[in-house]
């Protein structure tokens, strides 16, 4: 897609040894094709154009998700509330919905979500805590407002307009539209470089006048408001709020992230890695159904591939 | 401990760029650090004072009191955990759902007798933890991202080995022989104080406590002058795992069944009294008598929005909002 990623992630190798950055570089890729080939060996119903079609919009979902907590650990942070502010956006939206229209459920999620995400935002920049905790707070501020809510009650939204956003292709299409945006700020506006640049080194880019403040604030904030657009989708194929969903989302996003060649350290990745490592995702938890295989087992693999990317990529990069 | 506040103090600072704030605000910071330091105390005394008000004198019954403990010894217990763990400057995200499944373990195995049921439990927590310890250390895993893996894997294993269910008990499992409580006092508080103590003695009179400490002051330092760091690692990870199998016991006697989602907000439970007790999250500096002081204050702080009638779903966030603010304002302080 870009040529900025591919570039940070080739400075961090040692010397010459070819083989070994095409195989990081191209990593998602490899590991995509090795999946369909392995998916259509095991069953034929894999490779139909009604399975692939479910397989994209089942990604829709985490899919948007995970272009903020990309966005977020390019500057070496990492968002663990976003499950939670799914949830939060959910229930928000569906509160809006039911007492004032569709417009006011929308507008109200995404105002509570985004700003939530942008206090993560300033209390990683202003207060100088590990992003990790700020987020875990919240992650913990946002499940509890989520429950209070209604007492833990699910909202039933049968018959909602909101019902047309979840059919069809509409999920796919606002993953596709979400996608296009964040690809648009990485490569077309400043901002993008100023990103990368913090990631790399914040000390660096403060000192060369990157205001990395405001920066931070944005990058929270806009993963606070896809998970905001995350929570309606969801909200409108289930046509119910759930304060419980949403739970284990937050490592299938960083999941996702690693597996597409995004660095923990930050300042290193490419977009299309972090969409393809989505899709990779579900395509491994789509074989495991049509195998068969007892859904539960899912939680596990996602926590096996994330140790095992995180591994194999500190083994095959040098630390700067 | 104090000279060991003042490095991670120094640390803090000297990493960000408040060398400027720091000479200017010299003569208040002795007496802002002595407040920082000391907080944990007055803290839990004005909390006990202001939950004795509203409660009209019933928050001091001896009843509510050992109430309170009981209901706290599931969090005391993976906090005695997580504050070794933090210590060393790292984290465990998954002790709830390590709890979670060990206690599913314990009961799907209760026919078996009560001593190989809990003796299998723990072998699961400390295998768990120990897993956790070889992904930091040997794999190179970031702690929050290998433990994060963890929560999810151990959940993922938690509805497996239980298909989803509840599992209840068939005859109560007691703490100890046919005992559960000596007088008034609850054995599974006997369980976590003890606990506690042991934690105190190891971390104070051991070379591994010691070891503790300086893995997580500073763990380059540490290693050059002869620590084995990562042995340290891999040994605190397995004790937290272990500490999460020991709250499932608890967890069961108290309430008869486990579930596998059971353990969702345990993690924070476990997190919380170790940061509002003052133990840095950049390790080295803190220790257990503190830990046990945020259970306190937090049990009291739950207690004290019971019997305000708040609604019960809004006590996590609150404890989110607690951690960010205790977190914040120690570092302000350190800086300061």
């Amino acid at each position: 897609m870009t040529d900025r990623g591919a570039l940070l992630t080739r400075k961090t190798f040692e010397g010459g040894c070819d083989w070994r950055r095409i195989l990081v570089d191209y990593s998602p890729w490899f590991i995509l094709a090795l999946l369909v080939f392995v998916g259509s060996v095991i069953t034929p119903l894999f490779l139909t154009p009604g399975n692939l079609l479910n397989i994209l919009q089942q990604s829709a979902i985490v899919g948007v998700l995970t272009l903020g907590q990309f966005l977020v650990i390019l500057t070496s942070g990492i968002d663990l509330s976003v499950g939670s502010l799914l949830a939060l956006s959910a229930m928000v939206g569906a509160v809006g919905l039911t007492h004032a229209g569709i417009a006011v459920g929308i507008a109200l999620s995404a105002i509570v979500c985004g700003a939530l995400g942008a206090i993560s935002g300033l209390i990683v920049s202003r207060g100088g805590l590990p992003p990790f905790i700020v987020t875990f707070g919240m992650m913990a501020i946002a499940r509890g407002a989520a429950l209070t809510m209604t007492s833990g009650a699910p909202i039933n939204l049968n018959g909602s307009a909101l019902g047309v956003i979840g059919a069809g292709l509409w999920p796919e299409s606002i993953w596709v539209l979400a996608i296009l945006a964040i690809y648009f700020l990485l490569n077309r506006l400043g901002v993008g470089r100023h990103i990368y640049a913090i990631g790399g080194n914040i000390e660096a880019a403060r000192v060369s006048g990157i205001k990395t403040s405001p920066l931070l604030v944005l990058v929270y904030g806009i993963s606070g408001l896809c998970a905001s657009i995350a929570g309606l989708v969801f909200m409108a194929r289930s046509t119910v709020a759930l304060p419980t969903s949403g739970v284990g989302y937050e490592l299938q996003t960083i999941a996702a992230c690693v597996l597409g060649g995004t660095d923990l350290f930050g300042g290193v990745g490419r977009l299309s890695g972090a969409v393809i490592g989505v899709v990779i995702l579900t395509m491994l938890s789509n074989i495991l159904d049509l195998t068969g295989v007892n859904p539960f087992w899912d939680y596990l693999v996602v926590g096996v591939t994330l140790w095992a990317s995180v591994m194999l990529r500190s083994r095959l990069t040098v630390r700067r | 401990m104090s000279p060991r506040m003042e490095n991670a103090g120094v640390k803090l600072a000297s990493g960000n760029n408040a060398q400027s704030r720091r000479s200017s605000a010299a003569e208040s910071s002795h007496f802002v650090r002595f407040i920082g330091r000391h907080a944990l105390w007055p803290l839990l005394l004005a909390l006990v004072a202001v939950a004795e008000f509203v409660s009209h004198g019933a928050f001091l019954q001896p009843r509510n009191l050992i109430n309170i403990l009981a209901q706290n010894s599931v969090a005391g217990t993976l906090a005695v955990g997580q504050t070794l763990v933090i210590l060393t400057g790292g984290i465990d995200l998954s002790l709830g759902s390590v709890t979670a499944l060990s206690s599913l373990v314990l009961l799907l195995l209760q026919e078996g007798g009560a001593l190989e049921a809990r003796l299998a439990s723990l072998g699961v927590g400390l295998a768990c933890g120990l897993l956790n310890g070889f992904l930091v250390t040997v794999g190179r895993v970031p702690a929050f991202i290998a433990t994060l893996g963890m929560m999810q894997g151990a959940l993922g294993l938690a509805f497996v080995v239980s298909g989803g269910y509840p599992i209840y008990e068939n005859d109560h499992m007691a703490v100890f022989g046919e005992l559960d409580q000596i007088g008034p006092v609850p054995l599974i508080v006997v369980v976590w104080l003890a606990l506690a103590v042991a934690a105190w003695i190891f971390l104070s009179r051991t070379r591994f406590g010691a070891s503790i400490y300086a893995v997580g002051g500073n763990e380059r330092a540490a290693r050059v002058s002869g620590v084995r760091t990562s042995r340290t690692k891999l040994l605190v990870y397995t004790l937290a795992g272990g500490c999460a199998s020991i709250a499932g016991v608890i967890l069961v006697n108290r309430l008869g069944y486990t579930q596998p989602t059971i353990g969702g907000s345990f993690t924070l439970d476990s997190i919380a009294p170790v940061v509002v007790g003052g133990t840095s999250l950049f390790g080295g500096v803190g220790g257990i008598w503190r830990t046990v002081g945020g259970v306190l204050v937090v049990g009291t702080l739950n207690n004290l929005m019971v019997l305000l009638g708040v609604n019960i779903y809004i006590e996590q966030a609150v404890q989110g909002i607690v951690v960010l603010a205790v977190v914040y304002s120690f570092i302000r302080v350190q800086r300061s």
